[in-house]
């Protein structure tokens, strides 16, 4: 299942929670962003290189606690896990999100690939060295170097593998 | 920064790593590591399949996510992996101790512990081995008449030698023992005579 059909039934089941407490006069729920990064925001984003992934689904958000533990079981029913250290993921500033789905309390985003790999290049350049010479070789956009240049990364290193 | 060199270093690199993940021993790991749902692939499919230590370590040369899971798999998933005691590299062994006796872990291969040990109590992990169903799994590398992918592997294992330690051993190519193992017949009819010759078999027409 597509990560927007989870979060669709996140959605429903936010509204359905809202109903509830709207009747028993109880604090609604607020409207949550979840944005995903990581493997999983690649595979979402139907990239042309190799890619590979575990199970675990990183997500930035804002949402309530009880919120994110139904995305949680969501994602275990379809043998995917929420990582619990997903929020702490360094993604740069400029980064871009495309809209995966948008309900009435959930909207939810995945990162632009050039932004995920730019935080891959940062921060575990030899755990994805594969991957990124995969994405290089593929031409990625100039803005993708540009951001290297701005964070010092040093591409021929991770490249030749030094 | 000159953005065309990249690039073209990159893609020269690339097609190198572009032809290690068509090999064989890599699809097949992926993709049985996909089918017990511990890995997803945008290329490759689930596929029942039941790799030997060996192709799940050079795969993870490709892919390190493979060796993230891989000390929780073969302490929670034996069973997942063709491998004996013998076959773990000394770096894996190691890590295996240090998760069974409770020690500290250090990394292993560049991926820090607390990445490797979250699997341990990882929920998928417990789908996995629902998904492990080896009455039925197919058997690779079963010795059989005329398999000798399978006789050479099995009378390696009973001399519990790597295919690194086999080849060096009896002064063969790693490449003609691999190759011979995973079923292709790039070995010289003298060559495969040779490693029969070491379990007490011969070539007969």
């Amino acid at each position: 299942m597509a990560l927007a059909a989870v979060f669709e039934r996140l959605d429903q089941w936010v509204t359905a929670e809202n109903q509830s407490a709207t009747i028993e006069g109880y604090p609604l729920l607020p409207r949550s962003i979840f944005r995903v990064v990581g493997q999983a925001a690649l595979l979402e984003a139907h990239v042309q290189f190799n890619v590979a992934a575990t199970v675990d689904v990183d997500v930035l958000n804002d949402a309530k606690h009880e919120v994110v533990a139904k995305l949680s079981e969501l994602l275990n029913a379809e043998g995917l896990e929420l990582d619990p250290l997903g929020n702490e993921i360094w993604m740069p500033s400029e980064t871009r999100y495309v809209e995966i789905f948008r309900g009435d309390w959930i909207t939810a985003m995945r990162a632009e690939t050039e932004h995920i790999m730019l935080s891959k290049a940062l921060k575990a350049p030899i755990k994805n060295r594969v991957l990124l010479r995969n994405y290089i070789a593929a031409r990625p956009p100039e803005s993708f170097f540009k951001m290297c240049e701005k964070y010092n990364i040093d591409l021929n290193g991770i490249i030749e593998g030094n | 920064m000159d953005y065309e060199e990249i690039i073209r270093k990159a893609a020269d690199k690339a097609r190198d790593d572009i032809a290690l993940a068509q090999e064989p021993g890599f699809i097949q790991t992926v993709a049985w590591f996909h089918y017990l749902g511990l890995l997803k692939h945008n290329k490759i499919l689930p596929h029942r399949h039941h790799p030997d230590l060996e192709d799940v370590l050079k795969a993870g040369e490709i892919e390190p996510r493979i060796l993230e899971l891989l000390p929780a798999v073969l302490i929670l998933l034996p069973e997942a992996v063709q491998f004996q005691r013998t076959d773990l590299p000394e770096d894996l062994a190691a890590v295996i101790d240090d998760i069974q006796n409770r020690r500290d872990c250090k990394p292993f291969r560049n991926i820090p512990p607390q990445k490797y040990c979250h699997w341990l109590s990882a929920p998928i992990i417990d789908i996995a081995r629902r998904r492990i169903d080896f009455r039925g799994a197919p058997r690779r590398r079963s010795a059989s008449a005329g398999d000798f992918g399978g006789i050479i592997r099995d009378g390696r294992l009973k001399l519990c030698l790597t295919q690194e330690s086999f080849a060096k051993k009896y002064n063969l190519s790693l490449r003609v023992v691999r190759d011979l193992e995973q079923g292709k017949t790039t070995a010289s009819i003298a060559a495969l005579s040779a490693i029969l010759r070491v379990f007490g078999r011969t070539l007969r027409a």
